[in-house]
């Protein structure tokens, strides 16, 4: 399994450049200021010229673990408290610069409730069906919500078809807290699975929407862009051997 | 304890489990007597019908219980102080049940093995609830009247180019129950749709605005008349803003499968998507020759259960609420339709009419049609007659509310 990496290959001040912030500008209504819903037919008009990628991730939790409303969070909508019924997907738009490419990542988000993928058992294989990463989401409030992740990582790490990327996000960060998660408990897990913790941490009122998801986003949009170049490295490394 | 202008719903499965909704608009949770309890086991053994009880609160201020029991232990409770309720409770109570049993289903509501995890299932139709919730309140404020019965169309203007691509897709994703929704109204629907029961096409439309946060939703629903115990498939997805189709499915098609048909079937139309929803298209069409004095009218086919609004001017949501309150208070809950169909009434109601300072409404009952007209004050009583029985046929004749039942 991979390592997250901070992001060193997405350009990660970009957005606060002029072609940076013009390009995200397309992106939010004038008139709300808030980010625009694209349906199926739509898509972003960022007049310039860009390369599109798509990828599916699969947010995973345990039951009130603001799955919800952390793709909410990360998709500029309204934050919503609801228990998820079924499936529900959001496709976030998130502009990136990647050496002198603009890259458009069309991030799938798919999540469900935690019942109605025990009840019905089409769920959670239409979930994990062609995932490109799974996103397990605790809060750093409740010290069994990392413990349940170890197990559920372990869980999907033992399907033999197995290829997702793992990505792992505290909600409810807050640094001179006293938070149920330790740092120690922290630097554990990161050594056990060689991954980052992205973590979002609480809502400042006065902070943009933007500053507050992008290191988020940005480090998910690395993570599966290196994924991808590397699985293109292999291909070619494998054709040129066996041409050899 | 304040109850000003509130309703809480409370769920009783047996006399140690109750479920209560707290509305999201209220911020507190009513706590029960050990005895009040009690009483609830009590109207669970012995009442089968809607039971009204009125007591006065601490604060002299006059609560309204209203119970009504489900399947012989499933109590259904709201409390208020809204007099509204009071009318209209049974068909609250009736709807939040059948909301209930969309979300998990008959058998699950009838046998309950593990409480917990039935509340735990219920959870996600508290939103449903909230909205039926509001719907009382809206009657009492007089705005954004949720008519439970009754679903609303858009009139039909490219309705044809529309209806075609939605039979088309319907065919694609292999689905007989198909629509296309603009903010919780039907543009367009298939013959099964319509043929679905008012209360079950009303909630599937709410589902539709209560999960519109997300591109693409996939929600396991059982039908409450047509399909209690088996689960469907309700795939919503969104066009463009607040544009969605929507299907019941089986097994098949993949949500990947779903987008992609709609993709490719509602990509030519979406200038018309566009138009539609830029322009909601709810002004009287100038060929209908409309009168003067004309401000709004709705109409409704009662048979199918669906309504449409229309009014002589842009920002027509006030007039719209008015004639709204017109229909609900003054020919629903005075039960004229009923009077009016039945074959053994020999004293048949078919018009009834309001007045005020600013504006005179008339309602006029067609089988299986119900027109109210809004007109100024000036217009007299006998013109508002007249002129309601041309709208009426001008309007059957235009087609603009035939939406291809």
């Amino acid at each position: 399994m991979q390592r997250s990496v901070s992001t060193t290959v997405i350009q990660p001040n970009w957005l606060n450049t002029v072609e940076g912030d013009s390009v995200l500008k397309r992106l939010f209504d004038p008139v709300t200021s808030k980010r625009i819903e694209f349906g199926i037919l739509e898509k972003p008009d960022l007049q310039i010229n860009y390369e599109e990628v798509s990828y599916k991730l699969f947010f995973i939790g345990k039951s009130g673990a603001d799955k919800t409303r952390i793709v909410a969070e990360l998709a500029g909508r309204t934050v919503s408290h609801q228990d998820s019924h079924g499936i529900h997907k959001i496709n976030i738009y998130w502009p990136t610069k990647i050496w002198d490419k603009i890259i458009l990542f069309r991030l799938q988000c798919w999540e469900a409730g935690d019942s109605g993928i025990k009840k019905f058992s089409h769920i959670l294989p239409a979930c994990l069906d062609k995932a490109d990463a799974l996103v397990f989401i605790f809060s750093f409030e409740d010290n069994n919500s990392l413990i349940e992740i170890s197990q559920n990582i372990l869980k999907f790490k033992a399907k033999e078809t197995s290829q997702y990327a793992i990505i792992v996000i505290g909600t409810r960060y807050s640094i001179g807290k006293n938070l149920a998660i330790s740092f120690n408990d922290i630097k554990e897990f990161e050594n056990k699975w060689h991954l980052n913790i992205l973590k979002l941490p609480a809502v400042v009122d006065s902070q943009h929407e933007i500053t507050r998801v992008s290191p988020i986003l940005n480090s998910i949009c690395e993570l599966l862009w290196v994924r991808d170049q590397e699985y293109i490295l292999k291909q070619s490394f494998d054709k040129f051997n066996l041409k050899e | 304890m304040s109850f000003a202008m509130r309703s809480i719903l409370i769920v009783a499965l047996q006399m140690s489990n109750i479920i209560i909704f707290n509305s999201q608009p209220i911020q507190y949770i009513v706590f029960f007597s050990f005895s009040f309890i009690t009483s609830l086991d009590i109207f669970n053994l012995n009442c089968k019908n809607l039971v009204r009880i009125f007591k006065m609160n601490s604060q002299n201020l006059l609560i309204l219980y209203l119970f009504k029991v489900f399947r012989n232990h499933i109590i259904l409770l709201i409390t208020t102080n809204l007099t509204t309720v009071l009318s209209n409770g049974e068909s609250i109570l009736n709807c939040i049940f059948d909301a209930m049993v969309l979300t998990v289903g008959i058998d699950e509501l009838t046998n309950v093995k593990h409480v917990d995890r039935l509340k735990k299932e219920i959870r996600p139709c508290y939103l449903l609830v909230d909205e039926i919730l509001k719907s009382v309140e809206c009657l009492e404020n007089q705005s954004n009247l949720y008519l439970l019965s009754l679903t609303e169309v858009i009139p039909n203007i490219s309705n044809n180019i529309l209806q075609e691509k939605l039979y088309e897709w319907s065919e694609s994703i292999s689905s007989l129950f198909c629509c296309l929704i603009m903010k919780n109204k039907i543009v367009v629907a298939s013959s099964a749709w319509w043929d679905l029961t008012a209360i079950e096409k009303n909630l599937l439309s709410l589902l539709v605005a209560v999960n519109s946060n997300c591109t693409t939703a996939d929600i396991p629903v059982f039908l409450p008349i047509k399909s209690p115990k088996i689960a469907f498939r309700f795939i919503s997805c969104c066009l463009i803003s607040d544009i969605w189709v929507s299907a019941l499915c089986g097994p098949t098609p993949s949500i990947i499968e779903f987008e992609n048909s709609a993709a490719i079937c509602w990509s030519p139309v979406i200038e018309y998507l566009k138009e539609i929803s830029f322009s909601v298209p709810q002004i009287i069409p100038e060929n209908m020759n409309i009168q003067n004095g004309i401000t709004g009218l709705m109409v409704i086919d009662y048979r199918i259960g669906k309504y449409v609004l229309l009014g002589s001017i842009v920002n027509n949501k006030v007039y719209f609420e008015i004639l709204k309150i017109f229909y609900y208070q003054n020919i629903k809950e005075n039960n004229l339709i009923l009077i009016f169909v039945d074959k053994h009434n020999n004293h048949k109601v078919n018009e009834t009419y309001w007045y005020s300072e600013n504006y005179k409404l008339y309602g006029l009952i067609s089988d299986p049609h119900i027109l109210c007209l809004m007109t100024s004050s000036v217009v007299p009583t006998s013109s508002a007659r007249l002129i309601s029985k041309d709208m009426l046929t001008s309007i059957i004749n235009n087609k603009l509310f035939v939406c291809r039942k």
